[in-house]
């Protein structure tokens, strides 16, 4: 075969991959969750079916179970979930803050097995602390 | 001409590189919520600020190089993306940096991870597809990929205002923004980025020439 030849089939397969890879992508993560009133508006899900779903973590809801566990609520302008989640805490998961939860709904309940907290988009400075990092001090 | 500026840029980027590095562990504040790891942000943009110029000469000189057929600006073209690939590299690992502490996980498939993600393999491959083109003799098969693979570059910085995810919108969103002191902060540490990418472009250029 010459090296035009091969240049092409390698030129047609990139291009395959990345369409393919691109179209998986656009698939998967234009909606990369549900809020919570898309959640609750729905009938039923499947026990099996995964989802993803973002709120914010209702004040005060957060318990620590016996288990190791944690249980929180967590809300949007209209409805409310309640989650049950065992694993990794994130640093600023607290309170008010914009969660993520993925896992599945069995009985109203939601089963996480994965937890993330949105970061903030507004940075603010720390005013009780000193402006060097804390172990230069 | 020429070697009088790019000393003056590798003098502009130890000037610069000096203070911004001071400033982020010294001068700009600790972030109320997230802590001393928002220190990353800096190198984070900077990171971002490099590959999105790297990437924009890449398509320039691409395109250049199909009018002209001036196998220079094909070379140009190739050592950017290199640099570009490299900077997408760190962008990535800096953000998992961040990411591990403050969302709780070191990755997640976010509409933005994942068209930057895409943006890595893109110019990796066409790093390889370069060689293998330009040894075949048919360059102009590079830049036309080239030129396809740059239309993810707006994707990356769209895809996280239209799309739902859990990157941050940090500039030009609802009720974001930086105080003053982090943006003086990152100022610098951008204009130190922008000189490295500048002397990292001229270095690598005259490695080619030998």
């Amino acid at each position: 075969m010459n090296p035009k030849a091969k240049i092409k089939i390698v030129a047609v397969a990139l291009i395959l991959f990345f369409s393919f890879l691109t179209f998986k992508a656009v698939k998967s993560s234009l909606v990369y969750y549900l809020t919570v009133s898309e959640v609750q508006e729905r009938e039923s899900f499947s026990k099996l079916k995964r989802l993803r779903v973002s709120g914010v973590v209702e004040r005060g809801s957060i318990k620590r179970n016996e288990d190791g566990s944690i249980s929180f609520i967590i809300r949007d302008k209209e409805s409310t979930i309640y989650v049950q989640y065992k694993g990794v805490i994130p640093d600023v998961f607290r309170d008010e803050v914009q969660a993520v939860v993925e896992g599945t709904i069995e009985d109203k309940v939601f089963l996480a097995n994965k937890l993330f907290a949105k970061c903030p988009t507004k940075y603010e400075d720390d005013k009780l602390g000193n402006n060097r990092l804390s172990f230069v001090q | 001409m020429f070697a009088f500026l790019s000393r003056i840029s590798f003098t502009l980027l130890v000037i610069l590189m000096t203070i911004s590095i001071y400033m982020i562990f010294n001068y700009a504040p600790k972030e109320k919520i997230m802590g001393d790891v928002q220190r990353i942000f800096y190198f984070h943009m900077g990171s971002v600020l490099v590959f999105t110029l790297a990437f924009i000469a890449n398509l320039v000189y691409s395109i250049k190089f199909l009018l002209d057929n001036n196998n220079e600006h094909s070379r140009i073209a190739y050592i950017n993306a290199e640099v570009g690939v490299l900077f997408t590299l760190l962008t990535i690992v800096t953000g998992m940096f961040w990411a591990k502490p403050v969302w709780g996980a070191w990755w997640t498939w976010d509409p933005q991870l994942t068209t930057t993600f895409i943006l890595f393999l893109l110019y990796f491959s066409y790093l390889v597809f370069h060689k293998l083109s330009t040894r075949a003799g048919v360059p102009k098969y590079a830049a036309v990929f080239a030129v396809i693979s740059f239309i993810d570059l707006p994707i990356v910085y769209i895809s996280v205002r239209v799309m739902r995810g859990i990157s941050p919108v940090v500039f030009g969103g609802e009720g974001g923004g930086i105080s003053p002191a982090m943006m003086n902060t990152l100022l610098v540490t951008l204009g130190a980025f922008l000189f490295l990418y500048i002397v990292l472009i001229n270095l690598r250029s005259k490695v080619d020439k030998k």
